[in-house]
């Protein structure tokens, strides 16, 4: 792989034009992109979507929805929120799919369960997993938003279609929410 | 003491840092590509990729399974304090600077010392001020003291570490993270507690030497603090200049070599108020960062093997890359010694429990120091 010999410290810079020439139909440029984001994204999926396969999957519809329709985007939100907004909804597509009438969460836990069924040794994943789900479906998104990309109440309230204050009223509240939560944990 | 039950800022960062640094190797470029490559859309420029099987050939990611990284983060997190120095702390009454009583022999000579600026800058809602009393920066890292003032009961609830649901800085108008390198890596707002519930400290640095850029000698900070209940910001901006001249700066690029491990040591900054180290370990270029590498250490000691205590500390590597660089603040010396020692050592894990640390008798954890890759500096 060419691409990652490219200097990480020069990515912004360079994803101004690497967008353009994606866009104009360099198509390999856009690993650049992927290997950037690849991370991130993957994160973002795995801990909502709860299982390492499913992530990885909708990691790779993402990007490539992203490498679909990047003729259409425009620098009126930056090219991270643009991508995460194609997470958010691919995330919320196949949430929606699964459910079928069934809890998400019960659901998650199951498949979660049985992943790690006879295997201790996800520890590190289950403290963050467990935490989150003291949280709501929005909750989860903006907190991963905030931890992931450290992206704005703006740029948040962009990719889930919210107002920058509700955003922030609601990443104030899951904040106490987790505080609740580890005060309790501490008592005992 | 109280602090490990309290779910402070820096505990909410850290968790949110938990998060960030998930130890995964995520290899998604070539599959996407392919799978693009093999969609209607890669081929004909038009269709849509999901009506293709996906083709997994295997895994490209994996989850490392270490609990130990949890710890590991909260020890070098912002909010370890010993339990000693916690309840000399409490045993102090009040009356005293913010810095005075802090957990940190350098914020305390930078008070005595003068080596700080005193302000009185403050903003007022619903009947709660927070005010910055005190701020010191020599050029390694920015502590700034904040107290609360307020009569009404239902701010004093809490500790001010924990009525303060978020700090977002800005340089000269720009937000911090225009200083952070142009990576996943971002600079790191600490918080320490101080001489009680009514007061807290909190510090930054920049990442100069892990690609970032460097902190100005002289510079107007805003601090954006969102209090629980309140809906407006709270809005307090002061000029921070630095207070001290280094002592010694170093750029050794020293290195040490034992069993593919290769440490160098970058850079070495003796101010009155830190010493600050940054090391960049490197691995041969096909391996990862692993147990027990990932979480490795350094100590540091004068000529007289005394040991100074570590503040804080960051690191950083890239997605399955094979060079870790880490900065570390450490207290000052108490004099300039004529050598400095840098001792990297690595946790000893237990074999049973995998990814949990062996813990001494006092509960901390267990350290090997590897000798081969010792470095000694003359300092005078």
């Amino acid at each position: 792989m060419t691409t990652t010999n490219i200097a990480d410290s020069n990515f912004d810079t360079n994803l101004k034009t690497v967008v353009e020439q994606v866009q104009i139909g360099n198509i390999q440029s856009y690993t650049y992109i992927i290997n950037h984001f690849q991370r991130q994204i993957y994160l973002y999926c795995y801990y909502l979507l709860g299982s390492q396969e499913e992530a990885e999957d909708a990691t790779q519809d993402i990007f490539i929805k992203g490498l679909e329709h990047i003729k259409s985007f425009s620098y009126t939100v930056s090219f991270s929120a643009w991508l995460y907004k194609i997470a958010h909804n691919h995330c919320i597509d196949l949430i929606k799919k699964r459910n079928k009438g069934f809890k998400f969460w019960e659901n998650h836990k199951k498949s979660y369960e049985q992943e790690h069924e006879n295997s201790h040794k996800h520890k590190y994943t289950e403290i963050v997993h467990e935490l989150l789900e003291k949280l709501n479906a929005d909750e989860r998104r903006i907190l991963l938003l905030r931890a992931l990309e450290e992206c704005s109440f703006d740029e948040i309230g962009s990719i889930m279609d919210l107002k920058p204050s509700t955003v922030r009223k609601k990443y104030e509240r899951l904040r106490k929410k987790l505080i609740q939560q580890k005060n309790l944990k501490g008592e005992h | 003491m109280n602090n490990h039950t309290k779910y402070d800022d820096n505990e909410f960062d850290q968790l949110k840092s938990l998060i960030r640094e998930t130890p995964v190797k995520v290899d998604l470029v070539d599959s996407t590509m392919k799978r693009y490559a093999n969609s209607d859309e890669g081929l004909a420029g038009s269709g849509n990729f999901r009506s293709y099987p996906l083709t997994r050939t295997y895994r490209r990611t994996f989850i490392i399974t270490i609990a130990a990284i949890i710890s590991f983060i909260i020890l070098t997190g912002s909010s370890f304090i010993s339990p000693t120095m916690a309840s000399t702390i409490k045993q102090i009454p009040g009356m005293a600077s913010i810095f005075q009583f802090a957990s940190d022999l350098g914020l305390k000579t930078a008070d005595e010392k003068g080596l700080v600026t005193k302000l009185n800058v403050s903003d007022t809602h619903n009947g709660l001020t927070l005010n910055v009393p005190i701020v010191m920066y020599d050029g390694v890292r920015v502590s700034i003291g904040i107290e609360r003032q307020t009569t009404d009961a239902k701010f004093l609830k809490e500790d001010v570490s924990e009525l303060i649901s978020n700090v977002d800085l800005s340089i000269n108008g720009h937000p911090i993270r225009s200083l952070a390198p142009n990576n996943s890596n971002s600079l790191g707002i600490y918080t320490f507690p101080s001489k009680d519930t009514d007061s807290v400290i909190i510090e930054f640095s920049d990442l100069r030497n892990q690609g970032g850029k460097r902190l100005p000698a002289q510079f107007d900070l805003t601090l954006n603090i969102i209090v629980n209940g309140i809906e407006e910001p709270f809005i307090i901006e002061f000029p921070v200049k630095k207070n001290s001249e280094d002592f010694l700066v170093l750029n050794p690029s020293l290195s040490r070599e034992y069993e593919n491990i290769n440490v160098t040591i970058t850079s070495v900054e003796l101010t009155p108020i830190t010493t600050s180290i940054t090391t960049q370990i490197s691995l041969p270029e096909d391996s990862k960062f692993t147990l027990p590498l990932i979480t490795m250490g350094v100590d540091i000691m004068n000529d007289q093997g005394h040991k100074i205590k570590l503040l804080s500390g960051n690191g950083w590597n890239r997605t399955n890359g094979n060079i870790k660089v880490s900065d570390y603040r450490f207290e000052p010396f108490e004099s300039i010694p004529k050598t400095i020692t840098i001792k990297p050592y690595k946790h000893l894990f237990d074999d049973t429990n995998m990814g949990a640390f062996q813990l001494d008798e006092n509960g901390y954890p267990k350290i090997e120091y590897i000798p081969e890759l010792e470095v000694t500096l003359p300092i005078k």
